[in-house]
């Protein structure tokens, strides 16, 4: 009895700082890992193993990052970077401007959901990436073809993720607004979208993943400039080390805009139980 | 306000919940409409604020036909109906921005004091007890200046302590605001507490309306088992 008083009687200042230990040897765990894998890397490749899968053919991590500081010293690497994220950012900014705003409005009107949703439920199964061969139809220009299918590849997610966040809102929400006053334009302001926050958010973390992977497609089909048209570039000329430099940016661009989106995504749903917990952790 | 209701029938969908209503409620009083669950309580109140149409009599307030949710008929929920993203002070500030009233942060603050809250303005729902959630919802409903305040068991989720005191602030915010209160509860007890008249309400309709000064439980309890 006596030593489990002293266990729930422990200083809290114990408990931080076992809580610190605890973060610190998560960390270790996690560049270990990380380390372990590069090794492993260096180790099948250097030495050419050949079992089923063949990694003889692939560039040691040495060659890669001798590589990535040879790219980095280049105008060239920043521009297709430059080029890639304005594609990105065009596309995906339009995405969630139309997702956003034709998912509350198919959310909220029976009539506008009857009339557009059929049209959406058809094309929304398609990959975004099939529709290369339409958008080089049907715009004047490559840059053109590629923003819309990053457009579409982020759209659908967008929108789905919208309208059912807009319908699963409590109608309690709505019906106490209404009752001191509000009007349409109130609830929907003040009601719908802060509600809608959450599921528009998981919208727009999708639609960021899956834009990505169509822009790098895109590029490598058509485009002239970008990461993707980089890469696929240098797998043509048998560069690997450069096609593993390309993926490398692709992953760290694609972490970086990702990120972003679940920072913002955090911020604006701060008064989420969940977040509020991790606000005064 | 008055409301006046005569032969109304209340349902959600192929259901109808009540009928044959007809009651009068006096401008100013706390009517304190009492009645078993699945009875049409909380359907009866939504029907005066205007959130569902009666399938058949007619509702008037103030002599007018009820057509739809006003700022003149507030509803103050049993569950959760604050805005979770918006602070307490800043749910109170949504009624006065509707009214458009200037100055709404001080307005707000006064509010959320009446009730007891000047402290926690700043804390979100979610950081406030089921009590303390409940009185930012009565200061937000207070702060719209409604005619009547419809109260659909407002404390049913709260423990006996807290029950008392947000009974008797209510009777103390009346007394200082006498807007027209239909409160609606399943507690006799309580109702003999905040009532001027007691409505008992079964699914045939309104049994017995009884002067709550006069009234006993028994007699209350003895209404609604027939």
């Amino acid at each position: 009895m006596t030593a489990l008083l002293e266990q729930t009687q422990a200083p809290p200042a114990a408990t931080s700082g076992g809580r610190r230990g605890g973060y610190r040897a998560r960390w270790a765990v996690r560049l270990t890992s990380l380390a372990a894998a590069v090794l492993a890397w260096q180790w099948v490749t250097a030495g050419d193993v050949r079992l089923w899968v063949r990694f003889d053919r692939l560039p040691t991590p040495v060659e890669v990052w001798r590589e990535l500081v040879r790219q980095l010293g280049e105008p060239v690497h920043y521009e297709d970077v430059a080029q890639s994220l304005v594609r990105i950012l065009t596309g995906f900014g339009i995405a969630a401007v139309l997702g956003i705003g034709l998912g509350i409005a198919i959310g909220r009107s029976r009539l506008l959901a009857d009339v557009l949703q059929p049209l959406f439920e058809v094309v929304r199964p398609i990959p975004a990436i099939a529709l290369v061969p339409v958008a080089i139809l049907l715009f004047p220009t490559n840059e053109q073809g590629i923003v819309f299918i990053t457009f579409v590849s982020a759209f659908f997610p967008i929108l789905v993720s919208t309208r059912h966040a807009v319908r699963a809102l409590p109608t309690v929400w709505e019906d106490a607004i209404a009752t001191i006053g509000g009007g349409r334009i109130r609830t929907l302001a003040s009601v719908v979208l802060p509600g809608a926050l959450p599921g528009v958010f998981s919208g727009l973390s999708v639609g960021i993943g899956v834009s990505w992977i169509c822009v790098i497609s895109a590029e490598m089909i058509s485009g002239d400039y970008g990461v993707g048209y980089r890469t696929w570039k240098a797998y043509t000329i048998v560069d690997y080390p450069g096609v593993l430099v390309g993926m490398l940016t692709i992953g760290a661009l694609g972490w970086l805009t990702s990120a972003s989106v679940e920072r913002a995504g955090r911020w604006a749903t701060r008064w989420l139980p969940a977040n509020l917990k991790d606000r005064t952790r | 306000m008055r409301f006046e209701l005569s032969g109304v029938t209340l349902g959600y969908g192929g259901d109808a919940v009540v009928g044959g209503l007809d009651l009068e409620v006096r401008s100013g009083e706390i009517l304190v409409v009492v009645g078993g669950s699945g009875c049409g309580k909380s359907t009866l109140l939504r029907a005066l604020a205007g959130l569902l149409p009666p399938r058949g009599g007619r509702i008037l307030a103030d002599g007018q036909p009820v057509r739809g949710p006003s700022s003149e008929r507030a509803l103050m929920f049993q569950e959760d109906a604050l805005l979770p993203w918006r602070s307490a002070r800043r749910n109170v500030e949504l009624a006065l921005a509707i009214r458009k009233v200037p100055d709404r942060r001080r307005h707000s603050e006064r509010w959320l004091a009446e009730v007891g809250l000047g402290e926690h303005a700043a804390r979100l729902p979610a950081q406030l007890s089921g009590g303390q959630r409940q009185r930012v919802q009565l200061a937000r409903t207070l702060a719209a200046q409604p005619r009547a305040i419809l109260m659909d068991e407002p404390f049913g989720a709260l423990d006996a302590q807290t029950r008392a005191g947000m009974q008797q602030m209510l009777l103390d915010l009346h007394r200082a605001n006498p807007a027209t209160v239909v409160f609606v509860t399943h507690d006799v007890d309580e109702a003999l507490i905040l009532a001027d008249r007691v409505a008992v309400l079964t699914p045939r309709g309104v049994e017995a309306v009884l002067d709550a000064s006069a009234a006993t439980k028994e007699e209350i309890l003895c209404s609604l088992r027939a």
